[in-house]
């Protein structure tokens, strides 16, 4: 009755780095969501999704510039990370897009958040609140 | 000896620099985003008129923009910040592309986090589609994948007028700020 299948993937070998978001305003319900997604191990892994209590809804999210039109679409099948490799949601690139905030975000906070992987399974992030303002 | 003094002017003339080009894409002259009639989030309508004497420049984007929008409203107090004293002469309008979603205290609120000194238009819901078309700029809602919420593809080009209100130059939204703070200098020192 023991079942060992996938127990040697789920070794810990994700790595957040530098996990960050913008303060927002009174009555914004959306912010972005960017962090260094670093692979360790052997074998590829894929970030599925990703939750939060204070954002009720939150997608992975492509940035496109098309001839001057900025265009958003949700990644399809989650966000591949290979084996020993560094993945950036960066702006203007690939980000989490946080809808539904429950409060303002403070500049100066840390918000938890989980990100679920398809191997290395539930992994828990604190997500620094920098100021709109000052964060590019 | 007078012949060769005007070959010499030729010479001379033919030798003259022609104006730099600027960083950004001049357009003086188009046909397009000449004009606007906005209201502000107090409610009260503005034109262009209203910016004479200012470097404004202008910016279309929404308040649910989670990447984008911050990061080019960021930067473009970044850009007023690098001006030095001459950043007072520039004014930034953020035009709002969901006035459905951004009433007018929420519009101005998200602005003024990024400097005190932006400005936000929020368009009538049914006044958007012309405002928009007026820049031959385009704003499409997107459904996000489970139908409860909505994005918008929306033009990321900032305009850009002199002092005088004419449209002088386009950028793209990640055009970096110390190129976009060279050509506004010029456009200041040219007025």
């Amino acid at each position: 009755m023991f079942v060992y299948v996938g127990i040697a993937s789920a070794e810990p070998n994700i790595q957040i780095e530098n996990a960050r978001t913008r303060s927002t305003a009174p009555g914004q319900t959306v912010s972005g969501g960017y962090m260094t997604l670093i692979n360790n191990g052997p074998t590829a892994d894929r970030l599925l999704s990703v939750s939060a209590s204070w954002a009720s809804m939150i997608e992975i999210h492509h940035t496109r510039m098309d001839g001057g039109v900025m265009r958003m679409r949700e990644v399809q099948g989650g966000v591949p990370i290979p084996a020993n490799s560094r993945v950036e949601l960066k702006p203007r690139g690939m980000h989490l897009m946080l809808m539904q905030l429950a409060a303002p975000l403070e500049a100066g906070h840390s918000m938890p958040l989980l990100l679920q992987f398809e191997k290395a399974g539930a992994v828990k992030v604190s997500l620094r609140v920098e100021a709109a303002g000052q964060m590019p | 000896m007078r012949g060769i003094i005007i070959v010499l002017s030729v010479i001379l003339a033919a030798c003259a620099p022609p104006p730099l080009p600027f960083n950004a894409t001049e357009i003086t002259g188009v046909s397009y985003g000449t004009q606007l009639q906005i209201p502000d989030t107090q409610g009260k309508s503005r034109s262009l008129a209203d910016f004479s004497g200012k470097i404004t420049v202008v910016f279309f984007g929404f308040t649910s923009c989670p990447d984008v929008c911050p990061s080019t409203l960021m930067r473009l107090g970044q850009l007023r910040k690098s001006l030095g004293a001459d950043g007072a002469a520039v004014q930034v309008i953020l035009v709002t592309v969901d006035p459905e979603r951004d009433t007018a205290s929420r519009l101005d609120a998200y602005v003024k986090n990024f400097d005190p000194s932006f400005i936000g238009l929020r368009p009538e819901p049914a006044a958007l589609e012309s405002v928009v078309k007026a820049f031959h700029a385009i704003a499409v809602k997107v459904p996000t994948a489970d139908g409860t919420d909505y994005t918008i593809d929306h033009s990321s080009t900032i305009y850009v007028y002199d002092q005088n209100t004419r449209m002088r130059l386009i950028a793209q939204a990640d055009m970096p700020i110390e190129q976009l703070a060279a050509d506004l200098r010029r456009l200041i020192a040219d007025s």
